[in-house]
């Protein structure tokens, strides 16, 4: 009876989850998903590049906006990068340690009421919705000016 | 054998029964209001529908909102087959809200032969008001006064007019420049004039062919502005309604401690003007106050927005912003609608117009211009009030059905108090308590053995 | 009928006599709540969430519930005894439909504390939420008799359970692929798939063509029931 009911309980798992993904929305809204988890920005030095340009991103309130890096909305089936600016992405954000593999986060355009920017990172293929008002004053550092809301 | 035709039987009996449910569908509507079930006006409509008509609803996919409208959307499709909708995230689908122009959530688009109207909200009330308008077919003309410093139709600049010229004409309106200096009559095909903050004063020709117009069945919007040279009261006088001037100061209700930069949210009136408004945004704008002559017995005029209880027209802007003994106490009003009927003559020797008729003003006023500028339209329900006082002006208002819906936003603010009680109760109290019952029987069958 | 109502009133008692039967009803309601959590971080007093998610885990219930009706009686036996009783195939259908429906109403009810803790908190439209159990009793009945016309199919219940799901998912999955087509397939797909009828419960409505879909599919588990047991008989 015990395998009976783990066999049973791994199908329920299973099944709860399909039925789950078909009323699962193609996006999801409940709370922020970190982008880069305070972990992987932990002493991690934090660059910010555009059109030749770059900088680190000084102590302080610019930086704690960065590390962990949060979205208000992730877009778990996008379509292609060029929808949300991401094939030419505006600006890029480097997080270097010592020991873990650098993290790279591309900005692309902003939204269609430009409250947010499309955010990807190099190696995941969803696309992030990162508040304008979180990357505005860092990406002023390297000349990028991000549009007010309409 | 004798199984399989029980089975076989047994499905057709079932297909049949689902498809005659599906052809003869009835439907019992419980929802507050019946929210979800389509107003005979509206099957009527929906039925009076000959060419492919697409229906674009802009939602955010998460939330009951984009739930609530594919279901709404899907009442009107089985209505008739050649309505298709869709409903789109433009968050996730950035390039088919930039091709429409979105620039909000829950703006709906609606497309038939070639004609588009936007309808403000995913609701039964606004999408058959918009399905009416392209329906009819034909585009009428809202001429906007110039040449007196007035914020241009094709300036995309914050204080320019670009995003109202859009949005007349994602609603079956074409803005077009109505200039007075070279012709004194206003052309009959402008189905309203707008004078929308001229700085400089208008000429005496001009205010005189405003008014004639006005007097004749006119339409007319005024937006003034304090910040002008330009007097607003030969027009709007006449109409019972007046601008006070000066600068409404609301210490009460206002945006980012700019007590001029008013955030109204009394709505009065039960004019189809206010209809869908809860908020409206006037910086910088003037008071209004009424006065209907009382020999005007067809002229009614409705307080549209009042400002607070602490609002207050301070009438020397320029040296200080504190009430006194000389500012106008509040609550201010800040816009208002006229309605003049009266009953004409008929004309001899014209046929079909010798009987009396009834001839109709109606004129909008606004103490803020501000407040439809590209920088100011899309806050809070700038851009729907602007739109109603149109529609209201040409008698397109909402013509279907004039029942209000209740809103469909129930908030309940879950806490983490509300949270840990919910948990305490569903996941502990209720199946410990079954637990509990269960385990009854059992505990009296061991006590029972145990006496034996 | 007193043969059935006397099979429904013995599988009742046996069924909240094991820990199985209590732990199924405490665990469905507890499950409820923590779904109710999830639904109510929307900051809305709006269950059609909760509606929603309750009719998928109404499958996984069915098939507990159902995978020992006929499948542990064949196990231990008893299926023979009572195939070859003077009760009818139809009685014994009824009556073990009746026992696993009354298991399923008293689970059902577990759950009424969620609606009326959003009701002490909130102002949420009364309708959606009739119309949502409505639908709940429905979608379980339904899906109680698939599973019980899966379960008289095999003689062994984790089969009987795995079965009744692998049905229940491919009708969910019939709406699923029925967005990838156009046309009469996809009309007929989606009129397939229990998702599509739910959605008028979860707004406050109830139309005929979702009340003949859920009384079809019963009917149609209750007839295939019938006819796999006169076979076995």
């Amino acid at each position: 009876m015990t395998r009976i009911a783990r066999g049973l309980a791994a199908t329920a798992l299973v099944a709860t989850a399909l039925g789950g993904c078909h009323h699962a929305p193609r996006t999801t809204a409940d709370r922020p998903v970190a982008i880069v988890t305070g972990a992987e920005a932990v002493g991690a030095s934090i660059v910010v590049s555009a059109a030749g340009r770059s900088g680190p991103v000084p102590a302080g309130d610019m930086r704690t906006a960065l590390a962990p890096l949060l979205a208000a909305r992730v877009l778990d089936q996008p379509e292609g990068p060029t929808s949300y600016g991401l094939d030419h992405p505006q600006a890029r954000l480097e997080y270097t340690t010592a020991s873990n593999r650098p993290v790279v986060v591309l900005v692309g355009a902003p939204d269609f009421d430009r409250h947010f920017l499309y955010v990807g990172r190099e190696g995941d293929r969803r696309v992030f919705l990162v508040p304008a008002a979180v990357l505005r004053r860092v990406l002023a550092l390297v000349g990028v000016t991000v549009a007010a809301p309409s | 054998m004798r199984g399989l035709a029980a089975m076989m039987v047994a499905i057709g009996v079932v297909v049949a029964a689902n498809v005659a449910a599906y052809g003869h569908d009835t439907q019992v509507d419980v929802s507050v209001a019946h929210r979800f079930t389509l107003s005979p006006e509206t099957r009527a409509l929906v039925r009076a529908v000959h060419a492919p008509l697409r229906i674009r609803a802009f939602l955010a996919s998460h939330g009951g909102a984009a739930d609530d409208a594919r279901f709404l959307l899907s009442r009107y499709t089985e209505l008739n087959s050649r309505i298709r909708f869709s409903v789109v995230d433009p968050d996730a689908h950035p390039g088919e809200a930039r091709r429409f122009g979105i620039t909000r959530y829950a703006s709906v688009v609606l497309t038939y032969r070639g004609r588009r109207v936007d309808a403000p909200d995913a609701e039964e009330l606004e999408i058959s008001t918009a399905i009416l308008r392209l329906l009819r077919g034909h585009v009428r003309s809202v001429c906007v006064l110039t040449g007196h410093g007035e914020p241009a139709l094709d300036d995309t600049a914050p204080d320019g007019l670009s995003a109202v010229a859009d949005l007349l004409r994602h609603n079956a309106y074409e803005p077009r420049d109505l200039d007075l200096s070279t012709s004194s009559i206003v052309p009959k095909d402008c189905a309203a004039v707008i004078v929308a903050g001229p700085t400089d004063p208008l000429l005496p020709a001009e205010v005189q062919a405003l008014d004639a117009y006005t007097k004749a069945d006119g339409r007319l919007m005024v937006l003034a502005t304090p910040t002008s040279r330009a007097d607003p009261n030969p027009l709007i006088a006449s109409w019972g309604v007046r601008f006070t001037g000066g600068l409404v100061i609301d210490p009460a209700r206002s945006e980012n401690l700019d007590t001029a930069n008013v955030i109204v949210e009394r709505f009065p009136s039960a004019s189809p003007v206010d209809a869908g408004v809860s908020r409206l945004q006037l910086p910088a704008g003037g008071g209004l106050f009424v006065a209907v002559p009382p020999d005007r017995p067809g002229l009614s005029v409705a307080r549209l927005a009042l400002a607070s209880g602490r609002s207050f027209v301070e009438t020397r802007p320029d040296t200080e912003i504190d009430f006194d003994g000389l500012d106008i106490p509040g609550p201010v009003l800040v816009a208002a609608a006229a309605d003049d009927s009266r009953v004409a003559a008929g004309e001899t020797g014209v046929p079909g117009r010798s009987g009396a008729r009834i001839e109709r003003t109606r004129v909008v006023v606004a103490g803020d211009v501000a407040f439809v500028t590209n920088r100011f339209l899309d806050h809070l329900s700038n851009a729907r009030f602007l739109l109603n006082g149109i529609n209201w002006l040409t008698e397109e208002e909402q013509l279907l059905a004039t029942t209000s819906r209740p809103s469909a936003d129930r908030p309940l603010p879950f806490t983490p108090e509300r949270q840990t009680r919910v948990l305490a109760v569903t996941v502990g109290a209720v199946p410990g308590a079954i637990v509990g019952i269960g385990l009854v029987p059992a505990l009296v069958r061991r006590l029972r053995r145990r006496r034996r | 009928m007193r043969q059935a109502l006397t099979i429904a009133a013995r599988d009742l008692r046996a069924n909240f006599l094991t820990a199985f039967g209590l732990g199924s009803t405490a665990g469905f309601a507890a499950a409820a709540g923590v779904v109710l959590v999830v639904v109510l971080r929307g900051n809305q007093a709006r269950l059609a969430g909760w509606f929603g998610t309750l009719y998928v885990l109404l499958g996984v219930l069915a098939a507990l519930l159902t995978m020992r009706s006929f499948a542990e009686e064949e196990r231990l036996g008893t299926l023979e005894l009572l195939l070859t009783s003077p009760v009818r195939p139809w009685q014994v259908v009824t009556g073990k439909l009746l026992g696993v429906a009354g298991v399923l109403l008293v689970d059902v009810a577990a759950t009424l504390a969620c609606p009326l803790l959003v009701a002490s908190m909130g102002h949420p439209d009364a309708g959606p939420i009739l119309t949502g159990y409505v639908g709940v009793i429905l979608v379980g009945l339904a899906f109680v008799a698939v599973g019980l016309a899966v379960s008289a199919a095999t003689s062994n219940p984790l089969v009987a359970a795995v079965g009744s799901l692998a049905v229940l998912l491919a009708l969910w999955g019939a709406g699923i692929v029925s967005g990838g087509l156009t046309g009469w397939p996809r009309l007929a797909l989606e009129e397939l798939a229990p998702s599509g009828h739910v959605v008028g419960f979860l707004r406050g409505t109830l139309s005929t063509k979702d009340v003949v879909y859920f009384v079809s599919l019963l009917a149609l588990g209750l007839v295939t029931n019938v006819v796999v047991l006169e076979e076995r008989r």
